[in-house]
């Protein structure tokens, strides 16, 4: 049983040893380092992992996940010129629930997207491969390797990709982000709004209960119904009292 | 909701039609499974069998909503019989304290989005709190990759092999080993809201009296 051997190693044990240690770590960086070894015993010498969020629909506990190890060069020049924006991996991600190389992102990028890969070539950003975590709803982070040369044996990729997909979700745990499984909270004043709805009073009458405009309280509400993905207003006051954000 | 537990052969027969057609409807309708096993609107198998144990899940009006089975697998099961070629890194895992999870479907057409999140949560509590009140130390399954995610959320779950695609399904599927343990009860009851085990219940009685 098991995998062959690939490269003169064992890329099952490997992998699954990493996954072990991955899970051992008990913080951010100690788990992207662990990650790290062992995706340099493949050839790959960068490592970067991001949550992606929908601040719209998301209260995170913490902010979203982005480490790398990245030179503090380059990671200074991509923030500071909003690369995150219109970086082609990301927009990539977007789209693609496989595997993708960072050359076929580029592929579709734009002018603009084309120059930040190209400028990542000063810091040896040659080529790399980025791995999508996505669950039933669409992509939730990804995990991006960089490699002179990718490594394309499928055995490889694919025992790769079951490792950062353990590491994201180890990463996410230990930074308390598990939002997919949460649901959204809602803040003060939604919250405040959502119980004079429970009671039965009327757009009008909350707004002059609290002071603001009825078309404010439409507003609220229609966020209220975003973030608990409801469709009326009945719908939400269950919804929101079901899930234990208002008490009834 | 109404959560029940039960071996096959204390479920009554017109129990397990409802269950064998919303997994249809479910499995092979929706999501375009290809089970050369289900005709005629049921989805059975070989595995459904008298050592089979099935979560049923009813909403308030009494309709199923959601099911499992849970199989021994010292007995034929999904993974030793059908998809033992999804266990390549160290054979098919088999022992009295390892039951498969298989069929879990949750029929989507009778919930909004964040009900199906908090239900297959509750299904997974469920599932594990029975498992550990039995005895068990891991179960294993045979899921898509998104449900691999949502799994490493939950329990500390390891690969069994690599992701397979099967073209008839367009999709990825992969054999995974999960640990049925305390810490994996306190992480699903901090996600669903709960702090003490799931009620179990009987069969709603009029859902089988308007069954009969």
């Amino acid at each position: 049983m098991g995998t062959g051997v690939i490269m003169g190693k064992n890329i099952t044990e490997d992998g699954l040893l990493a996954i072990d240690k991955i899970e051992h770590t008990e913080t951010l960086e100690a788990a992207l380092a662990a990650f790290k070894v062992f995706v340099s015993m493949y050839g790959f010498n960068s490592v970067a992992i991001c949550q992606l969020v929908n601040p719209m629909l998301i209260d995170l506990e913490s902010p979203p996940i982005f480490i790398t190890d990245w030179p503090d060069k380059w990671k200074e020049h991509w923030w500071s010129n909003d690369y995150m924006q219109h970086d082609p991996i990301i927009l990539f991600l977007l789209k693609s629930r496989k595997p993708f190389s960072w050359a076929t992102a580029y592929q579709y990028a734009s002018k603009f997207g084309k120059k930040i890969l190209e400028d990542s070539r000063d810091y040896s950003f040659n080529d790399g491969i980025a791995f999508p975590i996505t669950t039933g709803i669409g992509p939730m982070g990804c995990v991006s390797i960089g490699a002179d040369e990718v490594p394309f044996d499928p055995q490889v990729l694919a025992m790769i990709e079951i490792v950062s997909i353990n590491c994201y979700m180890h990463i996410v745990k230990l930074n308390g982000n598990e939002h997919e499984y949460t649901m959204a909270k809602l803040s003060k004043r939604e919250n405040e709004i959502m119980h004079y709805v429970a009671e039965g009073k009327t757009n009008w009458e909350i707004s002059k209960i609290l002071g603001l405009n009825e078309y404010t309280i439409k507003d609220y509400l229609k966020n209220v119904a975003c973030k608990l993905n409801t469709v009326n207003r009945a719908h939400a006051v269950s919804t929101a009292i079901r899930n234990g954000l208002i008490i009834a | 909701m109404y959560f029940v537990i039960k071996q096959a052969i204390e479920i009554p027969e017109a129990e397990l039609l409802k269950m064998y057609r919303m997994r249809y409807k479910v499995a092979v309708e929706q999501w375009g499974w290809n089970i050369p096993t289900a005709k005629k609107g049921l989805d059975k198998d070989q595995f459904d069998t008298r050592f089979t144990t099935y979560i049923l899940v009813y909403n308030l009006n009494s309709e199923m909503v959601a099911c499992g089975r849970l199989n021994p697998t010292v007995q034929p099961h999904l993974l030793s019989e059908i998809f033992p070629h999804q266990c390549e890194f160290s054979g098919v895992p088999k022992g009295k304290s390892i039951h498969e999870f298989s069929r879990f479907i949750v029929d989507a057409s009778k919930l909004t989005h964040s009900q199906q999140v908090r239900l297959y949560l509750l299904v997974c509590l469920v599932a594990t709190e029975y498992a550990i009140s039995i005895g068990l130390k891991q179960l294993t399954w045979l899921t898509n990759k998104s449900k691999y995610i949502k799994s490493i959320v939950v329990w500390k779950t390891r690969p069994l092999g690599l992701p397979q695609h099967y073209p008839d399904d367009d999709a990825e599927y992969i054999a995974a080993i999960m640990d049925t343990t305390n810490e994996a009860v306190r992480r699903l009851r901090r996600f669903c809201k709960l702090e003490g085990p799931i009620p179990l219940s009987d069969i709603p009685i009029c859902d089988s009296a308007q069954a009969a």
